[in-house]
């Protein structure tokens, strides 16, 4: 297999593996109702716990933060 | 209050007549802020829509995400003025002006809105996830908006999404491997519910490969 076969599968593959992860996400939805959001919502306020204490730790990461959202909107033109 | 549970739906979300009710009591930092603006536009009287990853993420969908965008039939800078008022008092922050300098918002609309560009609202400090503001320029904008629809969020509050069959087209179009992920979330989640034929146009406008919704598991790649 050529190189660029091995990428194209490896993606193809990669592909596969998330459209059958969100398949399975709206199936735990479906069978677990609440107790998913619960779980997932956790989950969320975690991460965003952990990433407001790195800001609060280090100055510069909101700085460069604040650059790189500015930075995404003018490359998506937005 | 939830109605008689239809085979079609799944106990968490009840699609009836056009509204969506889901069922739970906890929020995501998502949820909370995407609440806190779409209180912001109600109590400004603007219409809008939430639109992209928030919405596979308010039903379920295990992921972050940057930013909450809100398409907004905005019309003038006294509208973006009044939406900041009331922004500002909610604990909102304007990344691209003063909330409290009226010059700077006129500056913003002129500069962002006015041409098609998004602003970010910052919600008490929080900056991943922000707003992602935008008024409507487009025909996909205002079909959006016009079609949208109400989602009741257990008893802590309404927000109005995009219509799902032109979510799903939308995110289907854009490619991405997040975007194909959230397309087959939605549909997975709503197939019962959701109009084919409306998709499938929604498909052909967009030249969006949607045969991937339909595929075995195994064949879907």
């Amino acid at each position: 297999m050529t190189l660029e076969k091995e990428v194209e599968e490896a993606r193809r593959r990669n592909l596969a593996d998330i459209i059958e992860h969100a398949a399975w996400e709206a199936e735990m939805v479906k069978k677990m109702g609440e107790e998913w959001f619960k779980i997932r919502d956790k989950w969320l306020e975690k991460a965003l716990q952990s990433d407001l204490e790195l800001l609060k730790k280090n100055s510069q990461i909101r700085k460069a933060l604040i650059k790189a959202i500015e930075k995404k909107r003018s490359l998506k033109g937005k | 209050m939830w109605g008689k549970l239809s085979r079609k739906d799944s106990g968490v979300i009840r699609f009836n007549e056009g509204v969506i009710r889901l069922r739970k009591h906890s929020l995501s930092p998502e949820d909370s802020i995407a609440l806190a603006f779409a209180k912001v536009l109600e109590e400004a009287d603007i219409k809008y829509a939430v639109v992209a990853g928030y919405v596979a993420i308010l039903f379920g969908r295990g992921r972050r995400s940057d930013d909450i965008d809100f398409i907004t039939d905005i019309q003038s800078e006294d509208e973006f003025i009044s939406v900041c008022r009331v922004a500002g008092n909610r604990g909102f922050n304007l990344m691209q002006g003063d909330l409290r300098n009226i010059e700077s918002l006129r500056k913003a609309y002129r500069a962002y809105l006015a041409k098609g560009l998004s602003v970010r609202f910052i919600y008490r400090n929080i900056i991943l996830p922000n707003i992602e503001f935008k008024a409507a320029k487009t025909t996909l904008d205002a079909y959006t908006i016009e079609n949208r629809i109400p989602v009741y969020i257990g008893d802590m509050g309404l927000i109005y999404i995009s219509p799902l069959e032109l979510q799903i087209a939308y995110k289907l179009k854009l490619g991405s491997e997040k975007d194909i992920g959230d397309a087959v979330f939605l549909y997975e989640l709503f197939k019962e519910r959701i109009d084919r034929d409306q998709l499938a146009e929604w498909c052909l406008k967009l030249g969006a490969d949607c045969s991937i919704l339909e595929q075995p598991e195994e064949e879907k790649s």
